[in-house]
Parts: C-alpha cells; sequence; structure tokens
C-alpha cells in the first residue's frame, strides 16, 4: 500500500514532528515494508 | 505576513509510482496514474519545459507549473495530489474525476490534516473518532455507500470526486472542476457505435501501459470479456508476454449455487469460453469459507468502516493472492453504472420507490438502530434529504425523451453513489495488498459521450447494456454478448453460513459488546434464531442478504472495537 499524508500548519513551529508523520505513515494499510519519503518546512528552514 | 509550515510524507511500495518531485519552488506528493501522461509531456516539451525523470510526478507538478488551477481540467487518470506552492504560499489539491483514489482531511488546532485513508489522520494528536447523528445516519442509513464529501466521523471529509482544493491564508476553498454535463445527442446509431468503441479502445490500450506486472479480471461476464478482449490483442500487438487473467471463485460453489434473478448462472462455462477464444494465462483463484471469514475484519480496517462484508473480503483475498505476480490489474467494472446494466434501470418499482434503489430496507435498518438511538435518529428523513438534493443536481433537457429524463436521474444516482461504493472497494482492497486497480470504463471522456445517448440507443433491444452488447457482438463470442448480467460471485457454501453465524453469536452472548451500545440487541438476536430470514430485503445492492448481513453486523462491532467512536446525539 502507499499513500499520502501530511499536515499544514499557519502558527506552530512543526520541525519536531516528524514523528506523527511516521505515524500517520504507519498507520496505512500494509503500509510497514514501503519506503517513506517526507519533507518539512518550517519556521526553522526546509528538512528532506 | 505569518510563514506556513508543513510537513508532507507518503510511503511509496516499490510497484507503485508516488513521488515527491521538489523545486525551489513547487513540492509535490502524487497517488494515482496519469493516462495521458504522453500527451502532456509532449504541449510541456513544446513550451521549454525539461524533463529529469520518465515520472508522472514531474509531469503532473510541471502541468501545474504551467497551467496553473486548470491543471486538472487537462488530467486523465487516477489521482490525488496535493503542491505547495511557495511563492503563492497556498496548498492546492485535487482529486480525480470519479474519485477513483482516495482523499481525507480534517482541520484540528490550527492544522490541516490530509491523508489517503481516515486512519492515518486519526494519529494526529487530537483528532478524535466522533459519531453523530449524522454520521449514524450515514453508516446505517445510506452505508456502505456515502455521501459525497462526508465520513462517518465528526469533521472529517473527503475531497469530493472531480473537485479541487486551495488552503491559504484566506482559508480553504473546494471548487468542482468537472460534471457531466448534459447535452444533445446528435449522432446516429452507426455513428454512436464507432465514437463508443473507439473511446473504450482508447481508454483500454491508455490504462495497460504500465511497466509493473499487467493483468485482468476475468468473469466471463460482459465487461471483463470486453477488457480482456482488447488487453490480450494489446500484449500481442505489442510484443508483450501472454496477457495474465485472474478469476475468482469458492470452494464447493458448484455444488451449491442456487439460481436467483440475479444471479442466474456462475462464471466458470463463460470464463473457459474466453479462455478457449483468447489463450490467455489463466489462473483461478479459489477461496474457501474460513478465510473469507477471517479477512472480514482486514476488509474493515481497509474501508475504515464497516463495508460489504464478505463481497469485500473476498476481493481482498483475491489481490492478495494475484498480488505476488501482478500488480497492475484492468477490471470491467463501472460499465453497468456508465451503459445502464442494472436491474434497477429497468423495474418499475425501482424507479418509483422514491429512494436509493439499491438500498430499499429503510424500516429495517431503522428497526436495527438501538431504541434509545433510534428515537434521536430518523434514517428516512436523512436518506429523504440526500437523495432529494442529488436529484436536484440533474440537468434535464427540453429535447430530452420522458424514458431519457427519467433514466438520466438513475443514471445520476447510481454514478454518484452506487459506483462510488464499487470504486471506493476496488481501491481499497486492492491497495491493502499493493495492487492497482484500473477501470477503462471509467473513462470521464466515455462516461461524457455515453451520458448524452438517449436511453433508447443505450438500452437498445430493451436490454441492459443493449449498446454495448451490440457492439461487442462482432469481436465476443455471442453466448458472452447474450449473457444476463451477474454480478460479482459469492460464496454460496453453507459453511460460511454457520461460521458467520457462529462469530455473531459469539459476540452477542457477550451483553457488553459495543453493538449493543449502537443496535437493537433483540432484532439481531431474532436475525440469528431466523438465519436473518427476519430481514426480508437485501441489506444494500443485490447480494447482501442472509449471511452477507450477519458478517456485516460482524463487522460493525469490529469496527466499534477498533475505532472506539464517541457517540454525541
Amino acid at each position: 500500500m502507499c499513500g499520502m499524508i501530511g499536515f499544514v500548519n499557519y502558527k506552530k513551529d512543526i520541525s519536531n514532528s516528524k514523528d506523527i508523520l511516521i505515524n500517520m505513515k504507519n498507520a496505512l494499510s500494509n503500509s510497514k515494508n514501503d519506503k517513506m519519503e517526507f519533507y518539512i518546512r518550517s519556521l526553522c528552514g526546509n528538512f528532506l | 505576513m505569518t510563514k506556513w509550515n508543513f510537513i508532507f510524507g507518503h510511503c511509496v511500495a516499490t510497484s507503485y509510482n508516488l513521488h515527491f518531485n521538489i523545486n525551489s519552488d513547487f513540492i509535490i506528493s502524487f497517488n494515482g496514474k496519469l493516462y495521458n501522461a504522453k500527451e502532456l509531456r509532449q504541449t510541456l516539451e513544446e513550451n521549454g519545459f525539461l524533463f529529469e525523470t520518465n515520472d508522472d510526478t514531474e509531469i503532473l507538478l510541471k502541468s501545474y507549473i504551467y497551467y496553473g488551477k486548470d491543471v486538472v481540467k487537462h488530467l486523465n487518470g487516477i489521482f490525488a495530489f496535493v503542491i505547495w506552492d511557495t511563492e503563492k504560499e497556498e496548498l492546492f489539491m485535487a482529486r480525480d474525476h470519479f474519485g477513483v483514489k482516495p482523499f481525507f482531511y480534517t482541520i484540528k488546532n490550527d492544522s490541516f490534516i490530509f491523508g489517503s485513508e481516515i486512519k492515518a489522520i486519526l494519529e494526529y494528536p487530537g483528532v478524535e473518532t466522533i459519531l453523530d447523528s449524522q454520521g449514524i445516519s450515514e453508516l446505517f442509513g445510506i452505508g456502505p455507500a456515502h455521501t459525497p464529501g462526508i465520513t462517518v466521523f465528526k469533521d472529517i471529509f473527503e475531497l469530493k470526486p472531480a473537485h479541487f482544493a486551495v488552503l491559504n491564508h484566506s482559508g480553504l476553498h473546494i471548487e468542482r472542476y468537472w460534471k457531466l454535463e448534459s447535452k444533445q445527442h446528435v449522432d446516429n446509431l452507426e455513428q454512436t457505435c464507432d465514437n463508443v468503441e473507439n473511446l473504450l479502445k482508447d481508454s483500454i490500450n491508455r490504462q495497460l501501459v504500465t511497466d509493473k506486472p499487467l493483468c485482468t479480471f476475468l468473469s466471463g461476464g460482459l465487461d471483463s470479456s470486453i477488457i480482456t478482449k482488447f488487453a490480450s490483442e494489446y500484449c500481442k500487438e505489442n510484443n508483450l508476454p501472454i496477457l495474465n487473467t485472474y478469476s475468482i471463485d469458492y470452494v464447493d460453489n458448484d455444488k451449491n449455487f442456487v439460481k436467483s434473478d440475479f444471479q442466474p448462472n456462475s462464471d466458470n462455462y463463460y470464463i473457459n469460453l474466453m479462455l478457449n477464444n483468447l489463450k490467455t494465462n489463466h489462473h483461478p483463484i479459489i477461496i474457501d469459507t474460513p478465510e473469507l471469514a477471517d479477512y472480514l475484519e482486514d476488509a474493515m480496517i481497509a474501508r475504515d468502516m464497516p463495508g460489504m462484508a464478505d463481497i469485500d473480503s473476498s476481493l481482498l483475498l483475491f489481490c492478495k493472492y494475484v498480488s505476488p505476480n501482478s500488480t497492475v490489474a484492468l477490471t470491467g467494472e463501472c460499465a453497468d453504472e456508465i451503459f445502464g446494466g442494472y436491474p434497477w434501470f429497468f423495474r418499475e418499482d425501482a424507479l418509483k420507490s422514491g429512494t436509493f434503489p439499491w438500498s430499499i430496507a429503510i424500516s429495517e435498518r431503522q428497526t436495527l438502530l438501538n431504541p434509545v438511538i433510534s428515537e434521536k435518529v430518523d434514517l428516512q428523513n436523512y436518506i429523504n434529504y440526500r437523495y432529494n438534493e442529488s436529484l436536484q443536481q440533474v440537468e434535464i433537457l427540453d429535447s430530452d425523451s420522458q424514458e431519457t429524463a427519467e433514466k438520466r436521474k438513475i443514471s445520476h444516482l447510481t454514478l454518484n453513489w452506487f459506483m462510488q461504493t464499487l470504486l471506493d472497494r476496488s481501491d481499497k482492497m486492492a491497495m491493502y495488498n499493493g495492487v492497482e486497480l484500473r477501470v477503462p470504463f471509467c473513462d470521464y471522456r466515455l462516461a461524457e459521450y455515453v451520458w448524452n445517448i438517449p436511453w433508447e440507443m443505450k438500452a437498445l433491444n430493451g436490454r441492459e447494456k443493449g449498446l454495448l452488447r451490440y457492439i461487442s457482438r462482432k469481436f465476443l463470442p455471442a453466448e458472452i454478448v447474450d449473457r444476463k448480467k451477474s454480478p460479482y460471485p459469492k460464496t454460496h457454501n453453507p459453511t460460511y453460513l454457520a461460521k458467520v453465524k457462529s462469530m455473531l453469536s459469539d459476540i452477542m452472548a457477550n451483553k457488553n459488546a459495543p453493538i449493543n451500545n449502537l443496535l437493537n440487541r433483540d432484532f439481531i438476536l431474532d436475525i440469528l434464531n431466523t438465519d436473518a430470514k427476519s430481514f426480508t430485503r437485501p441489506w444494500f445492492g443485490q447480494l447482501m442478504t442472509g449471511p452477507q448481513l450477519m458478517a456485516y453486523l460482524c463487522q460493525v462491532n469490529m469496527w466499534l472495537e477498533k475505532y472506539n467512536p464517541r457517540i454525541e446525539l
């Protein structure tokens, strides 16, 4: 299974929210063995 | 100005095309497949765009850069995607014409959260599972269908098919970009046949393009036989390996098959007719009762709600067995919706029922609610509201005959509600196993053209899908062309009834089982004691009777245990 996940916030710094994204990814059906890619842009800069 | 913060992610199976494409100004996450990627790329190259990959994602992003929001008007495919536009400081999201690919979202504590599945959104801190009056009405009044844009959970929404959304400092703006427009049909029968055949062939050929192992699902019915015939020819013409085909059946179904008006014959004879004709590399998949019941929970989880019981779990298992060898499958789904193949297109009582004809057991559904809840939730009112709201969207032309006008209404309901339910089922059960199902009959250009064909021509010779049969006669065996419509096969094995009856009995033996809080315990015990004969009409469609109703009730309890929704009335 593959799927999209993500969130956007215009108030908070979410650069430390990668764990939430990983939890969301792991919730996707049959995703345990799939590779994950993510991209974060926050007030603190961009992370890939 | 406040800067936006965002975090995108996606998981990528090795068999599937879903990637980020990042440059300094745009970031894209895309789930799906473009069937007109070649033409899009050519236009972009003619306008100075350079490409680093052969990936649909790069083509989609550069199409957005070129066309802006109008990009959705140039896409043919199955897709859900998000694009972050740095200069505009906005998130652009879109979903394909018929909603083959899912897209859910919610807003919580200043965050806009999105995902391909509800269960992923539920992982975001603070997002709750709340079942309010609308959710209960959706689940037990409309379900397993759903009102476009709405989910069973309060404040969790889906982006409707054929819609895009923009999120920026002004808020969330959602807009429809496509619908079936009623126009007068001017082509004669011969021209109509040529156009339908060309559109269908073009759709199939586009959807056969893949670098993944390919197959078709073959039931020996008209629709899957057309797809398989053209796919087989395509493989031969393009020096591809012999086409793999798959069919589904159940252990001992040959001994236990019971004829009905809706299911007049089993598939095997007709599958063999096609195999003798096409010589494909065929794989029959035979499913047994224990696994069919065991996978009811997986099927519920795949949908994030109780669904079509073993009609779902069998497809999930079917895809599980297909997936080691083929990860892209073409199916004949949606032909009945596009070309008018269901019995309710012809039955006077269904046309005049004043409700969704695949879901007529409204009084039984109301009785199924826990009496305390039933006092506060009026399913009939909710269904009437949604039904009438939907019918108001139908465009009837002055030039339409009375019959065409009536059939536009039933077609509109079927396309927007019933077909969506089956597309949800297909995508979720298949993607659960990493299989990508493609539905050539769902090509929006084909649907646009067929929408306006007068009913007298669409139901040529008074037959369901008469026009499609007429066209197919020149390339399919007559017995396939004349075969009466038969739905997706279900098990007739009595061991399945025994199994789900035992499962439901075990659930009901526990008076604290969550199903008791939501549904009418006495009625469920009555259903158990009568082998579901006390529920006199199908729960949904034509197949969800007896064992399927019991299996559905098991799924309801599984869902309540896993998702633990808070009831808020």
